[in-house]
């Protein structure tokens, strides 16, 4: 039976306090890779990572996807919502480096905003992208699971 | 005119649909206290996933049997790749029988798409993609790898040796 | 004139020409190794084969004068075998060297191969070795494994230079092309032969492992080394400018250029040029762009007595920009003192043969035709005594745009100094220049116009690629130093 306690253990256990809200402002194939960080399989919650609906209470950005004219002004109004210390994370290469498309307005992300970190892939792994948001130096907080971020860091050379 | 039937009561009435669906959840959940089915969470940092051998992740240059590069530089994998992120210098061997190799290889991850088009290109199993999937990196980190990150980091213990060598080809008489 | 049906059309051909003539007239397709228009007739590589209506056997095309009313086809099913089991011949020894092979993408081999090739080799033996990367000479290496003894170069050789270097030795399967004792091919045509070696056997040392053949573009120019004016392709992509090979010009070089004309791309890629103009100040010299400098130029010399006032020039530039250089500048400015800087006058008649002439600039005639009509020509020794007795002002000199056969030109910037003011127009940087003003010019591939050749011919030259993108033809010039603004339409270059 103590193994089962201790399983369940892990379900009443109180709620973990979520340290760094992010605004998904994800487009095109990149943004169902985002949206797996926060299903089941790659829990982002546990590690204190919530997404939000709305950019004033997120200090985090994530932009992914096609950027062309309409996609930019609404970049660099959410840009303005975020709360301070606010970052930005371009995911996948269509936002990093305006991707392999042959056309003639090529806009990369950091033409618009500050980016504190660049994800390369098209689409990149979700371990990638918790790997890149852990970097941005969250403070992670300690779940039954989880270690101290030095230690995550130290792990992953 | 026409007449439509409605459904039977069960279509019509929203509960019951509502209902088995919620059905679905909780079986679920009450075979995961139970023990009877494996939790899906990866914990990331923890465990890791597992990739199966013919991944496409960050590349890899090979070498030969005695440790020098394998490329010969003929810039077939610079050609097909869609996104322009290879850029390769030739230079003369003192060898003659191994005429060309490259002295500067370069791959701009940040343009990179990882689509496997250099690995198909090359004739001679020079450059393949590895297991390791593509390291994110800070505004600033180097994010254009040269000729010794691509066959000689860390994690290659030494290099990886290729599959197609030129000794055996030349003792076969071809 | 006969007529002849070839692969259902008919065609009407002069007398005496070959078959394979008929076809390559006609943009009919037939493969060949050993046939070139400019040499003899050898018909050893047997690839152009043909069938004729009555004939049993197929005949190669290169040797079979035309007779009139003869049926001629190549595409039947037979010809395609015949080709095939040929090239397969041909593959017996030949190294699998593509990748390093720098004639990959423009090689003869690989374009029948993919036409016709059997892709399923049947050769079980071992391959013959010889030697590779055999040095001849400075200008050409020689890869004994990929020749398929078309004998070409042993025939250019033979019969264009006449100086019978390249010959073959062995027997059968280990012949292999070479010079006596390994000699290097030294001659001044040497460089044609790896143009017309079909394989990678023969390549040139110049454009070894630089870029591969299918990045580039090509234009076709003059040359502008002699007063020959031979027509020519420049090939080039966005990093410069990479090599020189000739153009067919029945009138005037045939197949062939000389090699000395082969070097002249390298002055005009970035790193020999002079990017901007240098002026000199108080505290050693600055920078400024070369409209700036011409402005401010123009500004300086509206004040001067136009009678010390002499300009240089040189036999280097298109006739347009001789033209914008006198109604622009020279004729409105009144200014007398024009000197034709002729660089070795009394050898300009040497002739070596084939193609070199002595007098190494382009346009010296469509310079002279231009002053005498504008009634500006004047004696060199004048401007000698002008200069010694400190007479000029200020002197113009519309330098060369290649210096390697200016030899006399360190003796000339001695002459020219004692000028009170010096200004030069040139596209790359001059040793031992003291000037107050050196400004950067465009080099010939960067313009449009028209050189004049020895026997009075105008050839045209088309702009490809710009390198420096602010440097100044001499009509853009003429412009400014007059005072007015570069036109945006109309004028040339």
């Amino acid at each position: 039976m103590s193994p089962l306690l201790e399983k369940w253990k892990d379900y009443f256990q109180k709620p973990d306090r979520i340290t760094r809200r992010v605004f998904v402002a994800a487009k095109g194939c990149c943004a169902i890779e985002v949206e797996n960080l926060i299903a089941s399989t790659y829990d982002i919650q546990r590690l204190g990572i919530d997404f939000v609906q709305d950019p004033r209470s997120a200090s985090l950005m994530i932009v992914s996807g096609w950027i062309d004219d309409s996609f930019a002004d609404e970049i660099i109004e959410n840009y303005a919502y975020l709360e301070q210390d606010k970052k930005v994370v371009a995911v996948g290469i269509c936002s990093v480096a305006a991707n392999i498309f042959y056309t003639e307005k090529k806009i990369r992300l950091a033409d618009l905003v500050p980016v504190a970190s660049y994800i390369p892939g098209c689409p990149p792994r979700p371990e990638a992208m918790i790997q890149a948001i852990l970097n941005l130096d969250v403070p992670a907080k300690k779940t039954k699971k989880m270690t101290y971020l030095s230690e995550v860091m130290k792990s992953n050379g | 005119m026409s007449i439509v039937k409605r459904g039977n009561l069960k279509n019509s009435w929203y509960l019951p649909a509502i209902l088995s669906g919620l059905g679905i959840t909780f079986k679920n959940m009450i075979l995961n206290l139970f023990g009877k089915r494996k939790m899906l969470t990866l914990n990331y940092p923890e465990e890791k996933y597992e990739y199966s051998p013919r991944f496409k992740g960050s590349h890899v240059l090979t070498v030969k049997k005695d440790g020098s590069i394998r490329c010969t530089a003929c810039m077939l994998c610079a050609t097909n790749c869609p996104a322009d992120c290879i850029t390769i210098i030739a230079s003369e061997h003192d060898d003659p029988s191994v005429e060309k190799y490259p002295i500067a290889y370069e791959i701009d991850t940040l343009r990179c798409v990882y689509c496997g088009f250099c690995e198909e290109a090359c004739p001679v199993d020079a450059i393949r993609m590895g297991p390791e999937w593509q390291m994110p990196g800070i505004n600033g980190a180097n994010f254009v790898h040269d000729i010794r990150q691509l066959a000689k980091r860390p994690n290659l213990k030494g290099g990886v040796v290729s599959v197609l060598d030129e000794e055996e080809r030349h003792k076969a008489g071809i | 004139m006969p007529k002849v049906h070839i692969n259902g059309k008919e065609i009407e051909v002069a007398e005496g020409t070959r078959l394979i003539d008929a076809f390559l007239q006609n943009q009919e397709e037939i493969a060949h190794y050993c046939y070139h228009p400019g040499l003899s007739v050898a018909g050893v590589c047997r690839l152009c084969m043909v069938e004729i209506e009555g004939n049993p056997r197929p005949q190669i095309a290169c040797n079979t004068i035309v007779q009139d009313g003869m049926k001629v086809t190549n595409k039947s099913e037979s010809i395609k075998e015949s080709v095939k089991w040929v090239l397969d011949f041909h593959l017996i020894n030949h190294p699998l060297d593509c990748p390093i092979c720098d004639q990959a993408g423009e090689c003869e081999l690989q374009e029948q191969y993919m036409k016709f090739g059997q892709y399923d080799p049947e050769m079980g033996e071992r391959k013959v070795k010889k030697r590779k990367v055999v040095d001849l000479g400075s200008k050409i290496v020689l890869d004994t494994e990929r020749c398929i003894l078309c004998s070409r170069c042993v025939r250019f050789t033979d019969e264009v230079t006449k100086t019978k270097e390249l010959g073959i030795f062995n027997r059968g399967d280990h012949a292999e092309i070479g010079t006596f004792e390994d000699k290097p091919l030294n001659n001044n045509y040497a460089v044609n032969t790896v143009d017309i070696c079909p394989v990678g056997a023969l390549t040139s040392k110049d454009f070894r492992f630089k870029q591969r053949v299918w990045y580039l573009q090509d234009k076709e120019t003059i040359c502008p080394g002699c007063s020959t004016g031979c027509s020519v392709k420049a090939y080039y992509n966005e990093k410069g400018y990479f090599r020189l090979k000739p153009a067919f010009n029945e009138d005037n070089n045939g197949y062939w250029m000389c090699d000395e004309g082969r070097a002249l791309y390298r002055h005009a890629n970035k790193e020999e040029r002079l990017l901007q103009a240098q002026v000199k100040a108080d505290d050693g010299s600055s920078h400024m762009a070369p409209g700036a400098a011409t402005k401010k130029l123009a500004a300086e010399i509206q004040g001067l007595d136009k009678q010390k006032v002499a300009v240089v020039v040189t036999g280097q530039y298109t006739n347009e920009e001789y033209d914008q250089l006198i109604s622009e500048w020279l004729k409105p400015a009144a200014i007398q003192q024009v000197y034709h800087w002729k660089n070795k006058e009394d050898e300009w008649g040497d002739f070596d043969g084939l193609l070199l002439r002595r007098d190494r600039n382009p346009n010296s005639k469509g310079l002279q035709d231009r002053l005498q009509k504008a009634s500006l020509v004047n004696d060199w020794s004048q401007l000698e005594k002008n200069l010694e007795a400190g007479q000029v002002d200020c002197l113009v000199v519309i330098g060369p745009e290649i210096q390697a056969y200016y030899d006399d030109m360190q003796d000339k910037l001695k002459l020219f100094q004692k000028a009170k003011k010096v200004i030069w127009l040139s596209s790359n940087p001059v040793e031992n220049l003291v000037a107050d003003y050196h400004i950067p010019m465009k080099t010939y591939l960067e313009k449009d116009g028209t050189f004049v050749n020895y026997s009075g011919k105008e050839q045209k030259i088309q702009k490809m690629q710009n390198i420096v993108s602010q440097a100044l033809s001499l009509s853009d010039f003429a412009y400014l130093i007059a005072g007015k603004e570069i036109p945006l339409t109309g004028a040339a270059s």
